[in-house]
């Protein structure tokens, strides 16, 4: 067993450990829940749970981002929802998830970072939350225009990463027309802090899978930026590369260049690998 | 006694908001010799932010100065120094905040929040410095960043505005994350608290367990925005100017007093001191 297969197996248990204290602490609560000091306890631990097995279980990035907003949206009972991811060269806030009547028209604008209440907490990592903002004419006006929505109260919390805001998580209007509490700020600033987890670990498997897509083309073009790769993939985790693993790569990378068949064989090869690894995992 | 607000290192537990006791050393302080009657004159405030619209009513023409560190591509950091505006509306907010409190206290606006992420950190120091080097009386910062690359310079700046009677005050952040220059020790650290409608704006809390040490007025409070308007608005950034604005009344009337002699004061009129109450 080499040592990434060991702390794959350190992780999966502790998150099964996590799981387990987490349905602990939910049963302790509704045990409590004659307690009307109890109810936010509660709603924070469903959350944590309930959100932790939706993200979980996202297979892709972009699912990982809806189900993420979605989450969010439906335990804090907002009308509509956006998470921006920050893209610092453009110095602007994209659009990764939105969620709502016009959600679709969101999804294609960006928003100046010097702009708005979700520039306000890219650019501060303060959580605030905002009601009357229909009054805030320069961003919503014309962001409402757009769209034709305009919110009435928004909640806005920063994802933060390594020191830095890597996006912000907004919802709008709660349901019931009531503003967001202090309290809503709080489960969502938690939520926030999973959701930028996830995220980049979403987008580390989003460049695995780029960078093995990139071997099996088995362009020697590509195969050049190999190295530049794997330094950018062990730098956003932190780890060195086992040279054996690099090996591994160059040797893919080989078979691939030999024809299809090599090809067909090399992917039926690590398939069948793959799924030895996850059944064992699993049992 | 109000919910207690959240902030890290400080919950919303209400059974966390501890009542203590005063030690007869402080008993001869009260508000009426600390602050009834003061209106702020004389004190200098500055506003890190995102600029301060002086026009807004809110604010009242209070700005007498304006300061907005610009960066150059060599990393060279250059002061503008004409009246300019707010670019969020959450300047204007504090500074409001801020005059409804202490209406004669003179704000300064400096702009350190902008159109650009790159070079945020150097830029809310270089706002600091300016703040300290032009001898302001009390400097609210409402905002903070996470970036430990900061941490030196900022804490060198936090040291020289105590030494210089700079009394800083500071929004901690909502989330539990580490954040500058809240974390530091020498400055006036807040969060805000709940249920505080029925509540006077002096109202404020001391925490003994910090880094938070005071909890002030930010939940679902109505606040100047933009273009002359205002919104409903939470969070602890908004709690920290009335801290500020309590820190100016203060000064106004006893303006030899060093930061650690504010905070003494600050602690000993709160309204969980169980002395006050009696």
């Amino acid at each position: 067993m080499t040592d990434k297969d060991t702390d794959f197996e350190s992780q999966l248990t502790n998150l099964q450990t996590i799981i387990q204290q987490q349905r602990s602490q939910i049963d302790l609560l509704l045990s409590q829940r004659q307690e009307p000091s109890a109810s936010d306890e509660i709603k924070q631990a469903i959350l944590e749970t309930a959100s932790f097995a939706i993200i979980s279980a996202s297979s892709s990035y972009v699912d990982a981002l809806e189900a993420i907003v979605e989450t969010a949206a439906d335990v804090l009972d907002a009308t509509a929802a956006a998470l921006f991811l920050v893209d610092e060269k453009n110095e602007q806030l994209i659009f990764a998830v939105a969620l709502g009547s016009k959600s679709d028209e969101v999804k294609e604008l960006s928003v100046p970072i010097g702009q708005g209440i979700a520039g306000y907490v890219a650019s501060t990592g303060q959580a605030i939350s905002i009601t009357d903002v229909e009054q805030d004419s320069r961003f919503y006006r014309s962001i409402g225009e757009s769209i034709g929505y305009i919110p009435n109260s928004i909640i806005c919390v920063p994802l933060i990463l390594k020191d830095s805001v890597i996006g912000v998580l907004e919802l709008m209007d709660k349901a019931n027309g009531e503003s967001f509490s202090v309290s809503d700020m709080e489960t969502l600033g938690q939520f926030g802090n999973l959701a930028a987890h996830t995220i980049e670990e979403s987008k580390l498997t989003h460049d695995m899978r780029y960078l093995f897509h990139q071997l099996l083309n088995g362009e020697s073009k590509r195969f050049d930026n190999l190295d530049t790769s794997v330094d950018k993939i062990e730098t956003a985790l932190g780890i060195d590369t086992n040279s054996d693993s690099i090996k591994m790569a160059e040797l893919v990378h080989e078979l691939c260049q030999d024809g299809d068949a090599s090809r067909k064989l090399a992917l039926d090869i690590l398939n069948n690998l793959v799924n030895y690894i996850n059944a064992k995992s699993n049992s | 006694m109000p919910k207690q607000n959240p902030a890290w290192s400080w919950n919303s537990k209400s059974s966390n908001k501890k009542a203590f006791s005063s030690i007869g050393l402080f008993s001869p302080i009260s508000r009426q010799n600390a602050f009834d009657g003061s209106l702020g004159s004389g004190i200098k405030i500055a506003i890190v932010d995102s600029g301060v619209d002086n026009s807004h009513p809110a604010v009242n023409g209070s700005v007498k100065g304006w300061s907005e560190p610009i960066l150059a591509e060599g990393g060279e950091i250059t002061f503008r120094n004409d009246p300019h505006g707010d670019l969020f509306g959450h300047g204007t907010a504090c500074a409001g905040i801020i005059h409804n409190i202490a209406p004669d206290a003179d704000i300064y606006s400096v702009r350190v929040l902008g159109s650009k992420l790159s070079g945020k950190g150097a830029i809310f120091a270089s706002g600091l410095k300016w703040a300290i080097d032009n001898r302001m009386d009390v400097v609210n910062l409402s905002l903070g960043t996470s970036n430990r690359e900061y941490f030196s310079r900022l804490h060198e700046l936090v040291d020289e505005a105590y030494y210089q009677k700079v009394i800083l005050v500071t929004a901690a952040n909502n989330m539990p994350v580490i954040s500058f220059p809240s974390l530091y020790s020498t400055v006036i650290s807040t969060a805000c608290y709940d249920d505080e409608k029925e509540s006077s704006p002096l109202d404020y809390y001391y925490n003994s367990d910090p880094p938070v040490e005071f909890g002030a007025h930010g939940t679902d409070k109505e606040v100047a925005w933009l273009d002359g308007r205002y919104v409903r608005a939470t969070g602890n950034s908004f709690a920290a100017p009335t801290m500020t604005g309590i820190v100016a009344l203060l000064l106004s009337k006893h303006p030899s007093l060093t930061p650690f002699e504010v905070k003494s004061v600050l602690r000993s009129l709160a309204n969980n001191n169980l002395t006050n109450t009696e």
